[in-house]
């Protein structure tokens, strides 16, 4: 599953990237594979936070990064 | 001064690690992730003020200061030193020539902004650790160890709380007393790399960025260095950073509720009839109107008696006192007028600014900018042009394509209004009918807006990116901030205000004098006339639109009888009329950063473009209008 498609309260563990560069895209934001995330809102971007990050990512790019919820 | 290796550290030998030997004062730069407090170390090293806002990407050009210890050098927020962003080049760019870097982290987000830390380490570069907005890592539950840091490292490690000066005491004395050390913590891939050969710090800093580079070949390689980097990350984590549950804090709160849809749209409309009953009632009523009656008043007859009993002429007379004297119009436009307008509405954009709301601005606008091939990261450049063409312009390099930029650039020039010319038009359309007016003006902008952007979505040729955004945590904006912001940016505009204003002042009284505005009036009444349906004075108003825009907008005041001259618009046409206006081409000042920014042939297109609509927009509009209001 994509990280667009996580549930609503749910929390995922990064497990892949699509592309290289959503690969690096997500690196410099710290969302390395093994990277756990917890779902916070979804209007369009998919906000997410990653340790006391919160991240708000596009549709698209979110739909790009493959996670396991956990 | 000389700057060596730290000798009070033994991984530091002289010997090995010495750089050279500078007669002048050493370069610093100051490099970390967006939104780490950079630019507010920066101010507090340097004694000079440079723009600090609660979103990343405050900083989109390079800042320098010399100081009795060094050239400090502000650097744009970059996650890593390859070459995804302009931020990013132009960051190595500066590194390259640098002799000491202050690496500026947040306490809150560690894990992540080490990652640079240990690229500069692997670059081989002297470095000074500093660990800010440790306040809100210790609200946060968050508690780092920096001592330990500093001994795993082995690098200088400073805490601090820039915003209220803690630590930078520590950063000057480090820098003034060489405590500047080179980390033996390289990513093990690469000290293997360069143990094989001799290398020089030069070279070493370009096979590290080539390898950060997206079009970098060897992915394999960048994978395994970019994983093992990660690890010794994690390690020092583990080691130095402790997280203990806290109580949700009001902010926490806040900036949830603003990512909710329902209460985000409610909060920006809130703000909006603020903005407007701030603007449009209090100041325009209240406060233009107290200024404007003090020097039409009082400083207005004293200077033209000064005057013209100095000099008896009246050609002269009329260019400096008349009815556009520059010793007369000038002050009473400038300081009676656009003075609180402007103040007020910078001051507006500052709290906005400072607080973290635009970065949850561009989540709520995200999907409604994707139509437009932008994503929601616009609508910061997008908001920012409403205090200045020119600054939103600039701010356009935080888009991630060349297309976006050129989209959100046309915008900005088509239908973003500035400060000054948004508080005067906020005052005219006050006199019509108050909010709802106003709103149904801003709704026609939009739709502009949408339109202009769909049709250059599709003429642009490029990709758009998606939206990636770090959401600071919403805080009380610090007054003193605010209001230094506020300040810059007022005294900013008045050094370009005053002379473009004098300028133009004086070059409509000299056209009145000749006989060219009636000349003119005759010349274009076919456009003005038939075309928007307002009166052939209105020529006049074009003619001070091509200097400023609020230059236009205030010709319309005198149109609308608020500096107590007659009235000749009717409502109608007052809308029409700011419309046009808003719609009108760029000012100067954000020409000119359109064409640094992007060419004569996009900065021609865009100048052109936006006069054609505004007669275009409000031809139509003076068709449609009369049965709506």
């Amino acid at each position: 599953m994509n990280l667009y498609e996580m549930t609503k309260g749910k929390s995922a563990e990064i497990v892949g990237f699509e592309d290289n560069i959503t690969k690096c895209d997500s690196l410099r934001f710290g969302l390395a594979i093994g990277q756990k995330v917890s779902f916070k809102s979804k209007l369009g971007p998919i906000v997410v936070c990653n340790n006391n990050q919160t991240i708000a990512i596009g549709k698209n790019l979110s739909k790009k990064i493959k996670i396991k919820e956990i | 001064m000389s700057i060596y290796g730290c000798k009070s550290c033994s991984k530091c030998s002289e010997t090995d690690k010495k750089i050279e030997p500078s007669k002048e004062l050493p370069k610093v730069a100051l490099v970390g992730n967006p939104n780490v407090g950079k630019s507010v170390i920066f101010n507090a090293l340097s004694g000079f003020y440079v723009e600090v806002s609660n979103y990343p990407g405050t900083t989109v050009d390079v800042s320098k200061a010399f100081t009795e210890f060094g050239e400090i050098i502000d650097t744009p927020g970059a996650y890593s030193l390859g070459n995804y962003t302009d931020d990013e080049i132009v960051t190595q760019n500066i590194i390259k020539k640098t002799d000491i870097i202050v690496n500026v982290v947040s306490a809150l987000n560690l894990e992540r902004d080490l990652v640079l830390t240990q690229q500069l380490i692997d670059m081989d570069f002297p470095v000074i650790l500093v660990v800010n907005q440790m306040d809100e890592a210790r609200r946060r539950g968050i508690t780092i160890d920096c001592k330990k840091l500093e001994s795993l490292y082995g690098l200088k490690v400073i805490p601090t709380v820039a915003i209220h000066k803690q630590g930078i005491s520590d950063i000057i004395s480090s820098i003034k007393d060489n405590k500047i050390c080179y980390s033996e913590n390289i990513t093990p891939y690469v000290q293997n790399m360069f143990r094989a050969k001799s290398i020089s710090q030069p070279e070493k800093i370009n096979q590290i960025i080539e390898i950060e580079s997206k079009d970098y070949k060897n992915r394999e390689e960048a994978d395994i260095i970019q994983t093992e980097r990660r690890k010794l990350i994690s390690d020092i984590i583990k080691q130095v950073a402790v997280q203990t549950e806290v109580k949700r804090s009001i902010s926490d709160f806040i900036g949830d509720l603003l990512l909710n849809p329902i209460a985000g749209i409610l909060v920006a409309l809130g703000m909006l009839y603020i903005l407007f009953q701030v603007i449009g009632v209090f100041v325009s009523g209240e406060v233009v109107d107290f200024l404007f009656t003090q020097i039409d008043e009082k400083y207005s007859p004293w200077i033209e008696s000064i005057v013209k009993g100095i000099i008896p002429v009246d050609f002269v007379n009329e260019i400096l006192v008349g009815e556009f004297g520059i010793l007369t119009m000038t002050v009473e436009i400038v300081i009676g007028v656009l003075l609180p307008l402007i103040t007020t509405f910078y001051l507006f954009m500052a709290i906005l600014e400072d607080s973290g709301y635009l970065p949850r601005l561009a989540v709520l606008t995200d999907s409604v900018l994707n139509k437009i091939g932008l994503n929601g990261r616009a609508v910061i450049p997008l908001l920012l042009g409403f205090g200045c063409s020119a600054m939103g312009t600039i701010t356009t390099r935080i888009l991630g394509s060349k297309k976006e930029r050129s989209i959100a650039i046309a915008i900005l020039g088509i239908t973003i209004p500035c400060a000054a010319q948004q508080g005067i038009i906020i005052a005219l359309i006050a006199t019509i009918g108050g909010f709802k007016i106003w709103a149904l003006y801003l709704a026609i902008v939009f739709i502009i807006m949408v339109l202009a952007g769909t049709v250059l979505n599709k003429l642009i040729p490029g990709k758009s990116t998606d939206l990636l955004i770090d959401l600071p945590p919403m805080r009380m904006p610090l007054l003193h901030n605010t209001l230094n912001k506020t300040f810059f940016r007022v005294v900013n505009f008045l050094k370009e205000a005053f002379p473009v204003f004098t300028i133009g002042t004086a070059m409509i009284a000299i056209l009145n004098i000749i006989g060219f505005l009636d000349w003119l009036q005759n010349a274009i009444s076919p456009i003005v006339v038939n075309l928007l349906k307002l009166p052939a004075e209105f020529s006049d108003v074009f003619v001070m639109g091509l200097i400023r825009r609020d230059f236009a907008s205030i010709g319309l005041l005198e149109m609308v009888g608020l500096e107590g001259s007659t009235k000749m618009l009717t409502d109608v046409q007052i809308l029409i009329a700011s419309l046009v206006v808003t719609l009108f081409v760029p000012c100067v000042a954000a020409l000119i950063v359109i064409y640094k920014e992007k060419g004569l042939k996009e900065a021609t297109l865009v100048w052109a473009g936006t006069f054609i609509i505004s007669i275009v927009v409000g031809a139509i509009v003076a068709r449609v209008l009369p049965f709506i209001i």
